[in-house]
This record gives structure tokens, C-alpha cells and sequence, in this order.
């Protein structure tokens, strides 16, 4: 019998395995039987020989590619991973992540930028009062100034706090992704992006402590900056870390040094990502709330220790694990 | 298709844990550029509903509200393309209207980190772009020339994540027999002894496969040039279709004549893969040309 004739009689088979697949991709594996599951094993491996049958006895073309693209399409159904699973990402969170940020080189150098230019800033709109106004504007200072006025009192509802809070999420944690996003440029982004938000920030906090209005302000601003500072510095970290894998590649090609890289990096700017998360929501209920000052100075302090068990507890070096890796 | 060099073309070559090698076929700049123009369309539209469906319980839940919205705002603008990647395997709304998968560069399907990592990556080349200028030139500029520079058609957000995205057609399997009365009437005409070898059973094949797509004249100008020397030299009729005769040919290579057909009524064959056991015998098409399983599996070793 000729070779086409057996490969003709396998169409049925083929076709079978085109709906299986069809069906596959749209369902869970648990929706299949032990026997269904070997059915189609059976069915690709199958298909697998005919294909490479076809090639061998160089049947005509499209029946070839045909073959190609059910083997290609059954083998990404068949290999297909564990797409998400929360027990490896647990272990990310609590164990490698930790580990790896105080060694990381990255996560100090913009921790130091950050502070620098925030302090630098800060100290410059103090000294010089023209200095925050030329920076951030006359109109935006006024406004702040405005906010701050009036003591912080229960005059806004929760449903106002709700929205504030989806709107930090959305504001802050946007410019944490972006920061770590646009460092794949060789980190110009991130830097640009942190040194922008450093001075930024500084300017204002100066032109606010030097305003009649500096007690409102600072109470404000307590509760959630432990969270939100270092979610800043975590972020330009995550992209000073992508985009220094492109120039200090260890031996590697670029793209292969990226590649290697891009996936820690990932994790440190989801990190910053939940940390900006937590901020939000710190912002939005407590520290606008008429709790007493010492009460938000409390969430402070413990959001800070908490930050420092995470870093320094779970992070501190392993002297046997101790890999070199910064 | 099997030759020893890979081909001048967008196809890569995976090959799997089975020892298969199977070819994907990669997508271009364009299609994947029209597909994320729908998924931003999806995006903005998406955005809309979430505001219209607010702006329509508005009144039941209050200024709450509000906060659940620029939430849903924030998960759909960064979560979009890495959500539906990861739980539609590696599809969007974009890529499965134009048939495209994104895939690891190992063939294998993406995972979550994968899917999240390329899509925050695209964002990022959006956002450094707007600083400098419109949004379609700098996709255009940087994604192409990523595009461009790579062998995959790799944007950066691919490069890191090693990803890339293939274009999945669905291959409509075409009958391997041409249905035709009057076949066995040429075919009776052949010279029993005739077989075809390789190259000539190659050739028969590629013209068999193509023969739908010109029309019937064209047809006839094509064959009769394989078919002129044949048919003078088995003194055929000089009316004797080209077309007929080549695709008589290509069912004696591959299939056999009408008088082994009717001798070998062989019963159905079970699903089992017993077909690569038969190897190259003397059944096979091209027995005395070459022996052709050792020449052309190159691809399937290890």
C-alpha cells in the first residue's frame, strides 16, 4: 500500500484531534476524563508520526502544512504551563524577593537618587522661596496651600474616600509601572522619571514647610509615606535593573542578559506596585481621617516596620546561600 | 520544505519533545499592528461601558463608586493584554480576530509573568514615545526596527519576556485525490512498469496542490509542459488532456494505478500510529530513486 493511502486513511483521526483541540482551548484540564486526556495523547502522538511521514515521503505541500499547524496547535495544548500558580509566587513574594533586594545594587543606587535630589530639592525651596514657584507653579502652590488651610476633619464621606483611593491606584501606581517600564530604555526613564518626581516632590514639601499651614501638610503626608517612598524607590530600582542589564551583561548577549534579568525586575516592580496599592488606601482613609496625630504617626511607624522585617528580616544574607549574584 | 539550510522565510522551526519538527509560521509588524489597534479599541470601548454602567448605578451607590471605576480603569489600562494573554493562552481580542498567538521562543505556550512583562513593556514604549511626539510614529519607528533587528519579529517587551507571536491559520485539509471520472481511462494508458521517481513524484505533487488556483487554460499550459514528452513518448493521443495525465501520474506515485487499487482492498486502519513502522520498503513511491527516510528526516533528529 502506498504511503498516501495510509496518511488518507488517518484523516479521521486528524480531524478529531482538531476538535479535541478546539475544545481544549477553551476549557479547563479538569474538564476532561483520564481517558479523554489519553485519547488525545494518543491522537498527537499519532498525528506527530504522520507528519513526520509526510515530510519524509514529501506528500504534496498543503497537506504538510496542514500537519504542521495541528501538531503546532496540539503541542501548545498539550505543554501548556501552569499559567498561574499562587504557591510560586508566594515563595517570590516572601523568599527570593526579599533575598535579592538588599543585595541588589539597583535598589540602593535609587533609593540614594531619590533621597538626593528629594532633600536637595527640598532644602533649595526652603532657602529660596522663588525656587518651588518657578518649579511647580504658582497656581498648583496656591491650590496646595488652599487644601491645607483648614485643619483635617471629617468633612469628607466615605464615598469620597473610596473614589480618592481608586484614584491613588490609579495615579500612583501607573507612574510606579511606567517608572519600571520605561527603564528598558538603558534606565534613562527611570532616572529621568525618579529624579522628576524627587524634585518634585522635594519642592513641594519645602514650599510647605516654610508655609503657615506646614502642621496640616505634615500630618497629612505621615500615615502614608513609609508605603509610598519606598514603592517610588522600589520602582526606579525595577527599571534601572532592566535597563542595566542591557549595558552590564555579565558575559551574555544583551538580549540574553535581558531576558535573564527582565523576570526579577518584574517582580520587584509588582512589589512597588502592591506597596503603592497599600499607600493609596493608607491616603485615602486614614491619613485625610480625624484620627489624632499619633494615631497616624502609629500607622507610620508600623508600616515602616513592618517594610524594615520584610527587607532586613526576610532579606537578611544567608551566609551559605550567599551566591555573589550582586 | 525538508532541505538542509532553514528556509529564507518567516517559519520557525521548533522541534518536540516527541522528536517532531513542526514549523511555526511567524507574524509581521502589520497584522500585529492592526491587532493591537483593535485591542485598543477594545480598551477605549471597554473604558466606555465601565463609565456608562457607572454613570447609570451612579445614583445607587454614590460617590463610592467612583473609586471601584478608576480601580477598573487602572486594571484594564495595565492588566488588559496581560490578563487576557495569560488566560486565553497567549490571545487577545486583537490576535484571535486576526488569528495570532503570542507563544515563548521554545514553542511552549506563555505563562502569567511572560504575559505580564510584554504588555507593561508595550506601555512603556508608548508613554517614552509621547514625550517626543505622536503615538503612531513611534510605535511605527521603535517597533519596527526592534521588529526589524530581531529574528522573530521580537519587540523589546518580546525580547525580554522571550516571547513571539505566531499566526495560527487554520489549514482547511484538501482531499490528497483528485475526483475525476475519467482518470482510470488515462490512467489504463500508462504503462504499467511507469514509476515515478522522486523528484518527478515532488513535482506531480506541487502541481496537484496548485491546480485550483489557476484557471483551467493556465492549467493546461502548465501540465503539458511535463506531460509533452511523456505523452510522445507512450505514443498517447495527441488530444490527451495535460492536466488529466499529470494528475494520473500523481495517482499512480502516490496512491498507485486503478489495477493495484482494486487488487489491495485492504481494511481500515486502526488509530494506532502504525504507519512509520512500514518504512521505506518496496511499496514506498520512490524505492528506486533514492531511499528517501534517511535523506529527509534531518529535521526530526535530535
Amino acid at each position: 500500500m502506498k504511503v498516501a493511502e495510509i496518511l488518507e486513511r488517518r484523516r479521521g483521526d486528524w480531524e478529531e484531534l482538531d476538535r479535541w483541540i478546539g475544545r481544549a482551548h477553551n476549557a479547563r484540564v479538569r474538564s476532561f476524563t483520564p481517558d479523554e486526556i489519553e485519547r488525545f495523547g494518543a491522537l498527537y502522538r499519532s498525528t506527530c508520526a504522520d507528519l513526520a511521514l509526510a515530510q519524509a515521503y514529501k506528500l504534496p505541500e498543503p497537506t504538510v502544512q496542514y500537519l504542521h499547524h495541528l501538531v503546532a496547535r496540539g503541542h501548545n495544548v498539550l505543554y501548556r504551563s501552569d499559567r498561574f500558580r499562587l504557591s510560586t509566587w508566594g515563595r517570590v513574594l516572601y523568599v527570593d524577593l526579599p533575598r535579592r533586594i538588599l543585595r541588589d545594587p539597583c535598589v540602593w543606587i535609587a533609593t540614594a537618587l531619590f533621597w538626593s535630589f528629594f532633600f536637595g530639592s527640598m532644602a533649595a525651596a526652603v532657602v529660596r522661596t522663588d525656587f518651588a514657584r518657578n518649579l511647580v507653579g504658582e497656581d498648583f502652590l496656591a491650590q496646595m496651600e488652599e487644601m491645607y488651610a483648614e485643619p483635617l476633619h471629617e468633612n469628607a464621606k466615605a464615598g469620597d474616600r473610596t473614589a480618592m483611593a481608586g484614584f491613588y491606584v490609579l495615579n500612583n501606581a501607573g507612574i510606579g509601572l511606567r517608572c519600571f517600564a520605561t527603564g528598558v530604555f538603558l534606565g534613562v526613564g527611570s532616572l529621568f522619571e525618579t529624579a522628576f518626581e524627587s524634585i518634585f516632590l522635594g519642592a513641594i514639601f519645602g514650599a510647605m514647610a516654610v508655609s503657615v499651614h506646614a502642621d496640616n501638610f505634615f500630618e497629612f503626608v505621615t500615615a502614608h509615606g513609609p508605603f509610598e517612598l519606598t514603592a517610588i524607590c522600589f520602582s526606579a530600582a525595577a527599571g534601572l535593573r532592566l535597563g542595566w542589564s542591557v549595558v552590564g551583561t555579565g558575559g551574555y548577549s544583551r538580549a540574553e542578559s535581558l531576558r535573564r534579568e527582565a523576570p526579577k525586575a518584574l517582580e520587584l516592580a509588582g512589589l512597588a506596585a502592591v506597596l503603592f496599592g497599600f499607600a493609596a488606601f493608607i491616603e485615602a482613609y486614614v491619613s485625610p481621617s480625624a484620627l489624632p496625630y499619633s494615631a497616624k504617626a502609629s500607622v507610620a511607624l508600623l508600616s515602616a516596620a513592618l517594610l524594615a522585617l520584610y527587607v532586613f528580616g526576610l532579606g537578611w544574607p544567608q551566609p551559605r546561600e550567599a551566591d555573589g549574584a550582586a | 520544505m525538508t532541505s538542509d539550510s532553514a528556509p529564507l522565510d518567516t517559519t520557525i522551526r521548533i522541534v518536540t519533545p516527541e522528536n517532531i519538527a513542526f514549523d511555526y509560521e511567524l507574524a509581521g509588524p502589520f497584522p500585529r499592528l492592526l491587532a493591537f489597534l483593535i485591542d485598543l479599541a477594545a480598551i477605549v470601548g471597554l473604558c466606555m461601558v465601565l463609565g456608562n454602567v457607572y454613570s447609570f448605578i451612579a445614583p445607587l451607590v454614590g460617590a463610592a463608586g467612583v473609586g471601584f471605576l478608576l480601580l477598573a480603569y487602572f486594571f484594564v489600562f495595565w492588566g488588559y493584554g496581560g490578563l487576557f494573554e495569560t488566560f486565553w493562552n497567549g490571545q487577545t481580542l486583537g490576535k484571535r480576530a486576526l488569528n495570532l498567538r503570542v507563544v515563548s521562543t521554545s514553542g511552549l505556550p506563555i505563562n502569567a509573568a511572560q504575559a505580564m512583562l510584554r504588555n507593561i513593556l508595550r506601555i512603556a514604549g508608548v508613554f517614552f514615545l509621547l514625550a517626543f511626539g505622536s503615538v503612531v510614529i513611534g510605535l511605527l519607528s521603535i517597533g519596527f526596527f526592534a521588529m526589524a533587528a530581531t529574528r522573530r519579529f521580537q519587540r523589546l517587551g518580546d525580547l525580554a519576556a522571550q516571547t513571539m507571536v505566531v499566526r495560527e491559520k487554520r489549514h482547511r485539509l484538501a482531499p490528497l485525490r483528485v475526483a475525476s471520472g475519467e482518470l482510470d481511462a488515462v490512467d489504463q494508458q500508462i504503462p504499467l512498469a511507469f514509476e515515478a521517481d522522486g523528484r518527478l513524484a515532488e513535482a506531480l505533487g506541487a502541481y496537484v496542490a496548485r491546480r485550483g488556483d489557476v484557471s483551467p487554460e493556465r492549467r493546461v499550459e502548465l501540465a503539458s509542459i511535463l506531460a509533452e514528452p511523456y505523452v510522445r513518448r507512450w505514443n498517447l493521443p495527441r488530444n490527451t488532456d495535460p492536466d488529466l495525465l499529470l494528475c494520473a501520474l500523481y495517482h499512480r506515485a502516490y496512491f498507485g494505478g486503478s489495477h493495484e487499487r482494486a487488487a489491495a482492498a485492504l481494511p481500515q486502519q486502526a488509530e494506532t500510529p502504525a504507519p512509520e513502522r512500514e518504512g521505506p520498503d518496496g511499496d514506498n513511491p520512490f524505492a528506486e530513486a533514492e531511499s528517501p527516510a534517511p535523506a529527509s528526516w534531518e529535521g526530526v533528529r535530535p
